[in-house]
């Protein structure tokens, strides 16, 4: 017994040993391996905390040949198999164009604010790769982000704090601060941070209206202003008590240039009064005939359901322009959790409608403003609202369909073919969903 | 389970046997008058044998009627052999001891019990760290208890950081630490191992798992009981002064004195202690944070804002060895710290002017006294007061960097946090507690051998936290806490079949009420509302065990014990410790555990010069709701700076612990330990809804170190520079296998293994009064860790002088 605890000991020092000197050499190693060509598909899976669905347990990833993820007869378990990322929430993940990296920012806890990247390299192969970057002090804990469509060069991350102005005991006003910070990915290091009030008409603010977030920044064609979403929230004037029953004004964006990030401008739809923040996932895309289009949610109910309206060239909304869901699916109450623009004014929505959870998956032609609901086997008590990624290969839409707790597939949309192909099986847990591909 | 406890009592009943008995008892002293302690006396031809105590009194019972010798042998006197005619039932004989010439001392094999050995031979597993080796060094009081068998000491950084024990993969507060008996906490921060130097311990008793009924407490992992130096025998004044790396300076000094005749004693001792620890760190948690956000980790700085500074002096005042009283001591301790907080649990972040200052007024009574009023009657009563005050400073906002400058933003500003302390609000937080701690103990030995006795242990503390960032003046904000626990053990103690057999059984009764009013603050429509809720919670239960050693062969013992422990919730797990990082959890439940031991012992086997001890225990721990720091589920907060105590369901430890000692000619030492054992996540379903809980079914649990070991070699030179003066060497390795520190698997959250050496020398001078030791720690400047995320200092060197004066 001695002597194996002895060489224990003597094995524990020659690991302790090999451990230091292999520290060092990661340092220098190039991580990428060589002659890796193929696009690796991740999918990512959020696990439960407390209640089944909460996705508060931590985000799982796991990188797939495209082969297989197209294959419905492999099936591929992120709980079992996969990596676990780094964020206390479900990560909010961004893929390089090519999949070969993921980027994340820790979306709250103590390390919230804390950027990464991931080399993609297969199964669970995720190594870290170069700086991490504390953006915590100018953003906060719990940043919302996305990586602009330049190429992987730049990401945006925004958050706002409210400023309540009260004068002799009395609020008079309730006003958002906006942050906006732009973060270099190919060197990763913050690149830019501006902080701006956000004023809205004052009829507005004296009724109690104002910017409570930002979210899903996108570029222009010319790439010289940054769009961000906006979450409007109402008081009832004079409180602090949310007024969440009167009628909503028009959606806003909050238009600044760029890459100065100076100069801000709040833009109104007359199109629409939902959020154009999205929750977990960008809602804003620059179409291949140069609109942004943007799809708004949180209408009130009966207010006509989500709509997807659109930003000109000219930086302004193009207030001729609304495809509403509602008409468009004879529904009501229809509600985007998320979608993505496919190229050649065709796009894929994961909506739900009537206050209900149940979420849908549709087929929408953005210049014929008409939809179709696409059928799938086994989606009962699919749930959309934490979804995140939705990849796009091609004309191939790749989604990961898993109700909460169960198993479901990768589905495959050909966005020129309109054809749905069953991909690898996913393999769920109990309280635990698939929340995207990348 | 009853039935079993009942039939084994029934079978250790004792026997009485026919014949008559005397008991001899007297006092050994030196031709010079002073007592002779740890002599050995033997009757010869009967296994009576005994030890006269530190005032050479002895007491042997049992020694049948007629003519026997008895012996009086120890390393210090010559051997005597007196006979005598035993023809009553009690009998004195006081003799005079001859010192043994010193070149003899080699040869004399020791056999008389030390303190040491009685306690590890009392079926309870228990190992006793002797300080008088230690207490010369420049080593700290929980250095010394680290390298004990089992017990892991994890602390948050350097000297005045927060300790945690954990005693063979029981922790937290489940593990009891007392100062001769008195839990450590009503001492407060200011007096505690971090700062009680090693002279003034006379030995440290660590039991594991299961506890003696004199310790009676709600703890199930098992205790750490300090006792502080008693020996009033010889008048004494020692001191010391040490100085080493960290700009660290410890001085401490203790003066005995007792008037012969009337038994007048005074003791009194002091301690201060100061050290910048500002050790080098260069870990993963060492951070420098660029204009640009970009992260360097493993930055090599110097650590900062980590001072420390303690003083503290203890006066007993009374009367030791008189008729009315072995010990009947009235006692001040009176001590006070400053201490800087230089991060939150882990280093992520360091602080800047955050800092607790912490302070304790403390009154004791101790009263003890053999065969009182009748003879076998014993009373042991010790009530303390304590009045400690904690205050936490933190108002600066300016963020800070590891290399000691503010952390600049991208325009190249210092940060600042507006309405932030270094640790989330502006706090100045002052925390009274008012402590009561009453232990009595009174025995009584029904016939020789046996031994009943019951044990009383009442604890209150009332709690005042007042933070005037608060409001001020307006009382809703203010937090008030009590909490008050009775623990009464009964218990029964057998020394049966020739004294071969000895047997322990015990029933212990648990109560705990606790009151918490607190400001509930809850926007509601958008106001702040705030109500005080006022909650109490009551809580009372039973626990039960026993334990037992048999001796089958001269040296050769068995141990073992079982019991049912409850332990209540602690003060600062249910109502936070903001100086210790520590979020309030008011809704933490008791904990509850079977606890089982069984080990082997083989003492002082002897071959020619060569004497080995060896011991294993085995151990067994079944939990349920078992209380640990939170750990995290999943990969954030890795620079988390506080966070709660919870229940985590139930778990189970599985374990075996070994420890080897070898002695050569009573020069060479060596010693070896080893623990290792399983602590699983037992937990599969979720006790209301029989749903499945979770992946971690059956997993280590988390942030426990495991598996460790520990070395240690001392030589010992005799008349190498001067004659009769000694010089020993000394070595010591620690060795702590990798662990997990949260649910998760992942290589970024699992401590490296670690393994440290420490080298030292000392020398007594011939006249015995001075003794200069010189220590080397940590000497291959490894990267330790007790906590992941914080950085354990790295190589350092301290130098120590003692000097004493016996007999003025």
């Amino acid at each position: 017994m001695k002597k194996q605890l002895f060489k224990n000991a003597i094995l524990g020092v020659a690991a302790t040993a090999l451990l230091l000197s292999s520290c060092k050499k990661d340092k220098d190693e190039n991580t990428n391996p060589p002659g890796l060509t193929e696009r690796w598909v991740t999918v990512s899976g959020a696990k439960m905390e407390t209640n089944p669905g909460d996705g508060n347990g931590g985000t799982m990833v796991q990188s797939l040949s495209i082969e297989d993820a197209k294959d419905p007869n492999k099936s591929f378990d992120v709980f079992e198999s996969g990596f676990n990322v780094k964020s206390q929430r479900t990560a909010r993940l961004q893929a390089s164009e090519d999949g070969k990296q993921l980027f994340n920012i820790q979306y709250s806890g103590a390390d919230g604010g804390t950027f990464n990247a991931y080399n993609v390299l297969g199964g669970k192969n995720y190594p870290s790769t170069g700086a991490e970057v504390d953006i915590e002090p100018y953003a906060g804990q719990t940043p919302r982000w996305y990586k602009l469509y330049d190429g992987d060069k730049t990401g945006v991350a925004v958050n706002v704090s409210v400023k309540n102005d009260s004068v002799g005991g009395k609020l008079v006003s309730s006003r958002g601060i906006g942050t906006i910070l732009s973060l270099n990915l190919q060197n990763a290091a913050i690149s830019g941070v501006e902080n701006h009030e956000l004023a809205l008409d004052a009829a507005d603010e004296l009724k109690g209206h104002f910017i409570f977030r930002l979210d899903a920044p996108i570029l222009n064609k010319a790439g010289n202003k940054l769009m961000v979403g906006t979450w409007m929230r109402k008081y009832a004037p004079g409180t602090t008590t949310v007024d969440g029953t009167s009628d909503r004004i028009g959606t806003k964006t909050v238009v600044v240039d760029y890459p100065s990030l100076k100069n801000p401008k709040i833009i109104t739809s007359t199109q629409a009064t939902g959020d154009n923040s999205g929750y977990r996932s960008q809602i804003s895309y620059l179409g291949s005939d140069g609109y942004i289009y943007q799809a708004t949610h949180r209408e009130r109910a009966g207010a006509g359901g989500s709509k997807i309206i659109r930003i000109g060239q000219n930086n302004e909304y193009d207030n001729s322009y609304v495809l509403s869901l509602d008409n468009a699916l004879s529904i009501t109450d229809s509600y985007i959790e998320s979608w993505r623009y496919a190229g050649n004014g065709i796009g894929y929505v994961l909506y739900r409608h009537g206050g209900n959870k149940q979420g849908y998956i549709a087929r929408v032609d953005l210049r014929a403003k008409t939809a179709t609901k696409i059928d799938l086997p086994g989606t009962e008590g699919l749930d959309f609202e934490q979804y995140q990624g939705i990849m796009i290969n091609g004309d191939e839409v790749f989604v990961a369909v898993t109700p909460t707790g169960l198993d479901g597939n990768l589905y495959i949309f050909n966005s020129r073919t309109n054809t749905v192909t069953k991909g690898a099986k996913l393999i769920n847990k109990a309280g635990n969903r698939y929340i995207g591909v990348y | 389970m009853k039935s079993f406890f009942l039939s084994a009592v029934m079978l250790l009943l004792p026997v009485l046997l026919l014949a008559q008995f005397s008991t001899l008892n007297g006092k050994v002293t030196m031709d010079d008058g002073k007592p002779a302690s740890r002599v050995t006396i033997t009757v010869k031809g009967t296994k009576v044998a005994g030890t006269s105590d530190d005032n050479g009194k002895y007491e042997l019972k049992n020694i049948p009627y007629g003519k026997h010798t008895v012996v009086f042998s120890s390393v210090e006197i010559k051997e005597q052999a007196i006979t005598i005619i035993f023809n009553k039932t009690t009998q004195a004989l006081n003799i005079t001891a001859i010192p043994a010439e010193d070149s003899n001392l080699d040869d004399v094999v020791i056999e008389g019990a030390t303190q040491k050995k009685k306690i590890e031979t009392t079926g309870f597993a228990v190992s006793v760290i002797e300080t008088k080796e230690a207490s010369l060094r420049n080593l700290q009081t929980n250095e010394l208890l680290d390298r004990a068998v089992g017990v892991r000491v994890r602390q948050n950084g350097g000297i005045g950081s927060e300790v945690e024990y954990n005693l063979n993969g029981m922790t937290g507060r489940s593990v009891g630490v007392f100062i001769d008996g008195i839990e450590i906490s009503t001492y407060g921060s200011s007096f505690n191992l971090n700062n009680i130097p090693p002279a003034m311990i006379d030995r440290i008793e660590v039991y594991k798992g299961v506890l003696p009924s004199h310790l009676a407490g709600d703890y199930m992992g098992g205790a750490i009981n300090v006792v502080l130096k008693k020996d009033a025998g010889q008048n004494n004044i020692s001191a010391s002064v040490s100085y080493g790396s960290f700009n660290t300076f410890q001085a401490d000094a203790s003066l005995m004195t007792r008037a012969a005749k009337s038994g007048f004693t005074v003791k009194a001792s002091g301690f201060y202690t100061h050290t910048d620890n500002s050790y080098e760190i260069w870990g993963k948690f060492s951070k420098f944070v660029a204009p640009n956000g970009v992260v360097t980790r493993n930055h090599r700085a110097k650590r900062f804002n980590d001072e420390y500074r303690s003083a503290g002096g203890r006066v007993e005042l009374g009367f030791t060895n008189v008729k009315w009283a072995d010990q009947f001591l009235l006692g001040y301790n009176g001590s006070d710290t400053y201490n800087e907080i230089p991060h939150g649990q882990t280093m992520g972040r360091p602080y800047v002017g955050r800092f607790s200052e912490a302070d304790a007024h403390v009154l004791s009574v101790v009263y003890n006294k053999k065969n009182l009023f009748i003879k076998g009657l014993t009373l042991n009563f010790n009530g303390v007061y304590s009045d400690r005050n904690t205050y936490i400073q933190d108002t600066s906002g300016w963020v800070y960097n590891w290399d000691g400058n503010p952390r600049l933003d991208i325009y190249n500003r210092p940060m600042y946090r507006i309405n932030q302390g270094q640790q989330g609000a502006k706090t100045m937080n002052s925390i009274n507690r008012k402590i009561t701690t009453v232990r009595a103990n009174l025995s009584y030995d029904i016939i020789s051998g046996h031994r009943l006795s019951v044990n009383h242990m009442y604890y209150t503390v009332d709690r005042n936290d007042n933070d005037i960032f608060r409001p001020v003046g307006d009382d809703i904000y203010r937090t008030i806490n009590d909490i008050a626990k009775n623990v009464t053990a009964f218990n029964y103690e057998a020394q049966t079949f020739g004294n071969k057999l000895k047997t322990n059984v015990f029933v212990k009764l648990y109560q705990q009420s606790t009151g918490r009013t607190a400001p509930d603050i809850k926007v509601v429509n958008g106001q702040t509302v705030v109500t005080t809720v006022v909650s109490s919670d009551n809580r009372s239960t039973t626990g039960y065990g026993m334990a037992l050693s048999y001796t089958f062969l001269p040296k050769l013992m068995f141990v073992g014990s079982a019991e049912r422990a409850v332990r209540m919730p602690g003060e600062s797990e249910i109502f936070g410790d903001p100086a210790d990082n520590v979020i309030a959890n008011p809704g933490i439940r008791p904990e509850v555990s079977e606890n089982y031991n069984a080990g082997l012992r083989l003492d002082g086997y002897k071959i020619d010069k060569h004497r080995f001890t060896v011991s294993g225990n085995l151990f067994w721990r079944n939990v349920k709701d078992r209380i640990m720091r939170q750990a995290n589920t999943n990969l954030s907060d890795q620079e988390i700076e506080l966070s709660p105590f919870v229940n985590i369901g139930l778990a189970q430890a599985l374990g075996f612990e070994g420890e080897l000692m070898y002695n050569y000619a009573e020069k060479l030492n060596v010693m070896f330990n080893f623990s290792k054992f399983n602590s699983l996540y037992k937990q599969e379903f979720d006790a209301a809804t029989g749903q499945r809980l979770s992946d971690y079914y059956n997993k280590q649990l988390p942030n426990e170190p495991f598996y460790t070991m520990n070395g240690n070699a001392q030589y010992r030179f005799n008349n190498l520079i001067q004659k009769k003066s000694i010089i020993n060497l000394y070595y010591n390795f620690g060795y702590v296998a990798s662990f997990r520190t949260i649910w998760p698997e992942s290589e970024w959250f699992t401590t490296p293994t670690q393994f440290s050496h420490d080298l030292g020398v000392s020398y007594r001078t011939p006249n015995r009064k001075i003794v200069v030791s010189f220590d080397a720690k940590n000497l291959f400047n490894q990267e330790m860790y007790d906590n992941f995320g914080v950085q354990k200092p790295g190589r350092a060197f301290y130098l120590k002088l003692n000097y004493t004066i016996t007999n003025f």
